[in-house]
Formats: structure tokens, sequence, C-alpha cells
């Protein structure tokens, strides 16, 4: 057997570009097919080990390597974050979107949650597309892909349902298309502070603990993990927790009584099942543990039940969600809050950045969402996105929804870019400015 | 001969001020004004609800006023007498002498009466102000049936007028009749006084036994009719602060001002009421909007205290109902994503439950803190939620 060195054999894999990336020194030669021992790929940014002292646990001082400097940083892929990179990215600045598992569109996707709400307004014998822009291009893409998405409409049907892994794809083509800067498979846990002004973020991941510098973050983690660690008020809710399911093999037709065989799906024989769940803290550990636990439990037996059922014997459980269901955690006390009354008065807002479709509560009325619901009282360098900006109890479950959340999400990131362009804090972004720039995104502002 | 007196400046008066309250005046003053003009509605309301409110600032002195002067209220103020004056005048020859025709107008008066002292004000609803109110007072859209039907009553009063001129006014209205029964009563005094016990002739007989009967009867029959099982229960959504359902129906005289003063839009006029008392009483639909939190106006407009004044921190304290979930109908119940009605609830009454048996969530209505406001009903989206009267639930 010919003996390789070092380079031809990462060649050879056709490893180059990793290796490039900082795969570190493969040490000697191959051991068993697939597995090299390499040098340096051990995690260089973790820094010592913690101790104890008096029996408590204490982290040593030390410098957190930075493994990034960009100009917008979106923390959490989901649904908003996806939209504020590609609307940040899109105005002309570099931005790094991190998230902390391996795929885009968070709830919407590695949560199971397929249908799309509030894009929509009844109007006189036909609907009207109220969200537009970037959101709106994404679905249309979905929708192209066979079996990407059903009852997608400019008037016609709405409520949008896609599929997950259809999703998941186009959105991460879209964010390379352009060429924002992607980190995966990293958890931010903490603010880089500097007085009032937000610098950046640390996050954990295989390689340890490291920071990323930026002049403006949007939080767009659902949870206000950011604005949290910043010092950002929030207010704290408890919600319920589901678990979303997919069932295979489903007979066409209505479900039988006491049956709940979910909603349709663009694949067909595929149906969604969502979960309401217990009401808890979706930021505790011991909660979120158990409804991932509990929630498993009660799908079984619910298949189980559907597949006593006469005519249903063949269904099967395609898949539970990779992502807890987490409804609402924290919200941001903002400049200013979604309310329930203005939004049925149809207040003008001067500083609206979107306007999204009708639900429940709303009466058939669009819901305009003010620049001020993304932006903390006291931090600067950040934005919110997504299901935590600043709404009263009412109206968050309007903006946590997947529609509402792309309008918050190409906000903050229009906003953000705007920003670093003016040298300004969000805050001070010219607002006329910003609407003509989400228009210029095809937003629709009212 | 000529019951109306020749000229009235009062009358007059009370013309320009209906003209140009009608153009000109916010609709609430009229609203106020007409009914409470009334001393038939005031004494009967006063009585039967054992309750003064402001509006004794104009129904005292009328009172007083009509005391002083036999029938003054009819010659000077009252605007459908007015309008039965102008019918008599397209009649000037028709006979007048209604002598033979039986006191109506003093039984409906002396029955209300007394059914007032059991709380029951049986024919207060024949008041002319309040037909006029009600087919005059500014327009609104869920009064039309009421507008309707008060048109109708005035119009059926008015052709009366033209058949048999001033029958009305002289033996049918119950507001005249009591002025006359007044006048009656102020002589009898008068003339005790004069120490001339002689002169006290059948006449004043007459009225002792016709106001003790009437009186007597009235009491009775409204005792009856309170005290008659179920009477009280709500069967129907009355606005907040509505006396008991079997008050109600007597107590409300149908001038509609309830449903016009409501922003919500939510009273209307009953066209299927559950019994034939309650035809075109306030009622209450949620179908598009609810009982603000904001707002007390309909009890601050209700000239008889069927639905009393209330605060607004004592009206937001009221009862209206309760509301009722149809549990299977809700989305929750197929995992949906709703809960709108939770969110929407302004007190907070609506509490999501999760059975870990079934590992499922519900929404279910705290009795306690619910006040079927109704704020949830248009905002579920498969419309399974109604506010069923409190005595029902
Ligand atoms: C069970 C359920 C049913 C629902 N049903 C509907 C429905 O029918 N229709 C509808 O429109 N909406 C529905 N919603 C709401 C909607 O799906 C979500 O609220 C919406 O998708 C949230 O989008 P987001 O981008 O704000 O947050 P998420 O989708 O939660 O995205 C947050 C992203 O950030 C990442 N992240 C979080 N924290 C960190 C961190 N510290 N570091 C790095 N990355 C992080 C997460 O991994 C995730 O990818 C439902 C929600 C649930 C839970
Ligand atoms: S609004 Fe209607 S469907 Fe929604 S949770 Fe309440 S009762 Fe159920």
């Amino acid at each position: 057997m010919k003996h390789l060195n070092r380079r031809d054999f990462i060649r050879a894999l056709g490893f180059t570009s990793l290796a490039a990336g900082g795969m570190g020194r493969v040490l000697a030669d191959p051991i068993h097919e697939g597995s090299q021992v390499v040098e340096g790929i051990t995690a260089s940014a973790r820094g010592a080990a913690a101790f104890l002292e008096d029996g408590k646990v204490i982290q040593p001082r030390r410098e957190v390597p930075v493994f990034r400097d960009t100009d917008v940083l979106v923390v959490g892929g989901g649904t908003a974050g996806v939209v504020a990179a590609l609307a940040a990215r899109r105005a002309g600045v570099n931005t790094t979107l991190v998230e902390r598992y391996g795929c885009f569109g968070g709830l919407w996707t590695a949560g199971l949650v397929l249908i799309v709400l509030c894009t929509h307004v009844p109007g006189e014998g036909k609907r009207t597309k109220m969200v537009q822009g970037i959101g709106d291009e994404i679905l249309a893409r979905i929708h192209s892909q066979k079996h990407g998405a059903i009852n997608y409409s400019a008037d016609g049907p709405h409520d949008a349902t896609t599929d997950p892994e259809v999703t998941k794809y186009v959105l991460a083509r879209m964010l390379r298309e352009e060429g924002v800067d992607i980190v995966l498979h990293s958890w931010v846990t903490n603010a880089i502070l500097d007085g009032d002004a937000v610098r950046g973020v640390l996050f954990e991941s295989k390689a340890g603990c490291m920071a990323i510098r930026a002049k403006v973050v949007i939080d767009a983690t659902g949870d206000g993990d950011v604005f949290d660690a910043a010092g950002a008020e929030s207010i704290p809710h408890v919600h319920r927790i589901g678990l979303v399911h997919r069932l295979g093999n489903v007979p066409e037709g209505n479900s039988p009584e006491g049956l709940n065989l979910g909603g349709a799906t663009p694949i067909p024989g595929v149906r969604w099942v969502n979960m309401q769940g217990p009401q808890g803290d979706c930021l505790d550990v011991p909660t979120l543990t158990n409804c991932e636990l509990d929630g498993r439990e009660a799908i079984w037996n619910k298949l189980k039940q559907i597949q006593e059922t006469p005519g249903y014997e063949n269904v099967f459980l395609l898949d539970v969600a990779s992502q807890l269901g987490v409804r609402a955690s924290r919200t941001l006390v903002g400049t200013q809050e979604l309310r329930l009354e203005e939004t049925l008065e149809q207040k003008a807002y001067a500083d609206v950045i979107g306007v999204g479709g009708t639900y429940s509560f709303l009466k058939n009325l669009p819901c305009a969402i003010p620049y001020g619901s993304l932006v903390p009282v006291r931090v600067d360098n950040l934005l919110a996105s997504g299901r935590c900006v600043a709404a009263d109890n009412t109206m968050l479950n309007y903006t946590r929804l997947i529609a509402p959340c792309m309008l918050t999400g190409q906000a903050a990131g229009a906003a953000a870019a705007l920003a670093v362009q003016e040298n300004c804090t969000p805050r001070n972004v010219d607002v006329a400015k910003l609407q003509g720039l989400l228009k210029a995104q095809g937003a629709y502002l009212g | 001969m000529s019951f109306f007196p020749p000229r009235s400046g009062f009358r007059l008066a009370m013309l320009v001020f209906l003209a140009t309250g009608a153009l000109f005046l916010p609709p609430v003053v009229l609203r106020y004004v007409l009914p409470g003009l009334s001393p038939f509605l005031f004494v009967c309301t006063v009585v039967a609800t054992r309750n003064i409110g402001l509006s004794a600032l104009l129904s005292l002195p009328m009172l007083a006023f009509v005391v002083w002067r036999r029938r003054g209220f009819c010659h000077h103020i009252c605007p459908v007498g007015w309008l039965v004056e102008l019918c008599a005048k397209a009649r000037t020859t028709a006979n007048c002498d209604y002598g033979r025709v039986p006191l109506i107008g003093q039984w409906a008066a002396l029955l209300t009466m007394g059914g007032a002292v059991a709380t029951l004000p049986l024919f207060l609803l024949l008041d002319p102000l309040a037909l006029f109110t009600g087919a005059v007072g500014g327009a609104h859209v869920p009064l039309w049936v009421l507008r309707l039907a008060c048109a109708g009553g005035l119009a059926v009063l008015l052709v009366l007028s033209v058949a048999f001129p001033l029958l009305w006014c002289k033996r049918l209205c119950p507001l005249g009749a009591m002025q006359d029964l007044l006048a009656e009563l102020n002589g009898l005094f008068a003339r005790r006084l004069s120490e001339s016990p002689c002169e006290s002739g059948e006449g004043d007989l007459g009225l002792a036994r016709r106001a003790f009967l009437g009186l007597g009867g009235g009491m009775a029959v409204s005792a009856l009719a309170v005290r008659a099982p179920g009477a009280a229960a709500a069967t129907c959504l009355r606005p907040p602060g509505a006396i008991d359902d079997a008050r109600f129906a007597t107590l409300c005289v149908r001038c509609g001002n309830c449903v016009r003063s409501c922003p919500s839009e939510i009273i209307r006029p009953d066209v299927q009421p559950p019994g034939l008392a309650g035809l075109l009483a306030p009622t209450l639909s949620f179908e598009a909007n609810y009982c603000l939190e904001t707002c007390n106006a309909c009890g601050q407009n209700c000239p008889t205290g069927a639905i009393a004044g209330l605060t607004l921190a004592a009206k937001n304290a009221c009862r209206i109902g309760l509301a009722r979930i149809a549990e299977t109908g809700c989305l929750l119940a197929v995992e949906k994503e709703c809960s709108a009605c939770a969110a929407i609830c302004p007190r907070g009454a609506i509490i999501e439950e999760f059975s870990a048996e079934t590992y499922t969530a519900m929404v279910r209505v705290d009795a306690e803190t619910c006040n079927g406001c109704g704020a949830c009903v248009a905002v579920c989206p498969p419309r399974v939620i109604s506010v069923v009267p409190a005595g029902q639930a």
C-alpha cells in the first residue's frame, strides 16, 4: 500500500476547503477507513477547566477568542432570523447568522409547525395579501418546488402549508445565494456589553466558547436570549408547550369522530398534527425536559389509538418535531408595545414597519406593526424580531405567528443594516429611510 | 268645546326646543329630557324602583306644575297632545263628548301606580312620551324594529284621534288621567280645608272607590305576578344593571334609549322574546361586539330605572350572564392553534386547562370571574361561545 503524505491524503478525500477552514493537521497515517488522527482540532477555544473554590464552581478569567467580526449579527435561524439576515445582507452589509441547530426555519421547520397564518385579510369576494416582501418571496420559492406548499396564492386560498424539508432547503439556499455568513451548531449564551451598548455575543460550540463582534445584533432567538443577557427589560410569559408530529399513510377523507389526524401537508397521505400541551415556563430546563418526554409519550399513545381504528391500521408516525413547540417565553419591553385596542382602532403608526394579515381576535382587520416594538428601551445596538417582540398579552398571540415573524424579521434586518450604514444606533435610524428601504425590498406598509 | 287652550307660550317653546334639539343638540339631550318630563313615568318608576334619579330635577317641578294646574302638562308641554290637537282641528264638527266612555286612562294609571307599589308598574309603557321618544328619538341601526313599532303605535293613536278627536287625551292616556286624579285629589283637599263637608258629593266617593279598586287591584296583580314561580328568573340577556326579568318587562317603556346609547351596538329590541311580555324589550347580541369595560351609557340613559343608572365600577361588577363554550366545536379540541377567547377576555375569566390523562388543553370559563360581557363571542373562529342569562347558567 502506497504511503500518502498528509497533504495528499487530505486532497484525496476532497477536504481541502475544510483544512483551510481549520481542520488541523493529520498526525499519522490512517488506522481505519474514514477515520484519521489529526492535530489541532481539539477545542482550543475552551479555555482552562473550571475549578472548585470552597465547594463553589468557578470559571477562570480569560480572554475569549473572537470567531468573527461582522456588521450585523443575527442570532437564531428561525423564520424571523432568516428573513432578517436576508434583509440586512440585501441592504449591503456583512451579515452573520448564528443558529444553535443544524437547519433553518426554527419552529416552522424543526418545530413542524407547517401552516403559515396571517398572510391575508378577507375583502369583497377575495382575499388580499398583506405579507409581501422577503417573506412572500420565500413562500413563492417553496411553492415552486415539487410538494413544496399547498394553499399558497395571491388572493384565493391562504394559510399556506409548507413542507418542512423543502422550507429548510429553500431557506439555506437563499442565505447562501445572498452570501450571508452562516454559523451553525453554535448556541449563543451571552452578550458582550459596553455600557448599555451591545458589541456582540458569546456562543458555545463543540470548539468551546467564542465571541462574535458585531455593530448591531438582532435577537431572533424567539426567547429573547440575547436581549435578556444584555439586561434589556422583558416580560416573562407561560404558554402552552406542545410537540408537533407528522403521520404518514393517512387515508383520504375526514377524520373519524374522536381521532385527530391533523391537517393536510403538501405530501399526499402525510398530515401534521399540532399539539397544545401543558402551560409552562419555556425557559425552565426540567419543564422543557418533561414536555419533550411526556409529549412523545402522548404522541405514541394517540398513534396506538389511531392504529386500532379500522381503516387506519397502516398509519405510521413519520416524525416528531426536533424542536420543542415553545409558543411564548420572554417578550421585549419595547419603546412601543403592540396593543390590542390600538390594533382594533386601526391606529396609524408613523413608524409602521409592516402590515400583517388578520387573525381571529382582529375581526378581519389587518395589523400594522410599529418599529418601536422591536427597539429595547435602554440597550443600544440591539433589535428584537420574531415571537419575542414587544406586544401585549393578547397581541403576542399574533406576533408569534409565522407571517408576522417574517415582517418583524425583515424590518429588524433592514433597520440594522441602515444603522450600520448611517453609523447610528438602531433607535436613531431615520424611520422614513427605513420605510423606503423596506418598500424597496417589496414590503407592504399600508 | 275646546280642550286645549288657544295659545300657549310653553307649548311654542317646547316645539321650538324639540325641533332645534332634534337638529342641533346632541341626541342624548332629547333622550334625557323627553321621558324625564313625564310625571306619570316619574311617579311610577320612583315608587316601583324605590329609587330617585337625576331626572327628578326635571320631573319634580313638572309634578308640582300639574298639581297646580289641572292638565297643565297636556295643555302646555305634551308633544303627543299637540299632535292629537292637530288631528282634532281637522274635524271641527265632530262630537267630542265622551261622557259615556269609561275612564280607561284613569284605570290604567291607577292599576299602574298600584302595581308600582308592588314593584311592577303594569301599563307604564302606555306613557305617551315614551312612545314619542321611541318613535322620533335619534336613528340607530339596531333600532329600526322598535322605531317602527313606536311609530306604528303613534300612527294608530293619531288615526284614532282623527276618528274620535281628543278621545286619547280625555279618556285613554294614563298620563293625562293621572293629572285628572291629582286635580281631583287637590280639589278634595281644598274642599276639606274650606270646611264644607256636605259638598263632598258623589264624584269624590267615586274617586275613593276608583282609587281603592285601581290601586288595590294593581297592587294585588303585581304582587302575584312578581311572586309567580320562576317569574324573576332571567330568560333573556339584558343590559348590565337590568332589574329582574319579571319587573323588567313592565318597567321598560320601550323608549329605545339604551339601544341608542350603546356605542357597541349590542343592545337590540327583542323581536323573539320567550314570553310576549318581553316584546321589544332590550336584549343583547354579541355577534359583532361586546359590553365595553369603559361604558355605562345604557343605564345612564334609561328613564325608568329598568336598567339601573350605575357608576362604571358598579356596572362592571354587574353580571350580564355567563359565557358558555360548546367544547366539541372548540379548535383546541382538534389541537388547532387558538385560545383567542382566553387571550381577549378582559377579566382573565377564560382559563386554559390541561389534562395530563389525555394530554390535551381546553379552555374553561371561570363562573366566578366571568360577567358575560361577551368579548369572547365574536373572536371565536368557529363561533362556539355563547353568553347565557345568569339565571340559566
Ligand atoms: C406548537 C405550536 C404551534 C404553532 N402553530 C402555528 C400555526 O399554526 N401557524 C403559525 O403561523 N404559527 C404557529 N405557531 C407559532 C410559530 O410557529 C412560531 O412562533 C414562529 O415560527 C416563531 O418564529 P421565530 O423565528 O420568532 O422563532 P423560532 O422559530 O423559535 O426560531 C428561533 C431560532 O433561534 C434558534 N435559537 C434559539 N435560541 C438560540 C440561541 N441562544 N443561540 C442560537 N440559536 C438560537 C432556534 O434554534 C431557532 O432556530 C405555533 C407555535 C407552536 C409552538
Ligand atoms: S376562541 Fe373558540 S375555538 Fe378558540 S379556544 Fe376559545 S372556544 Fe376554542
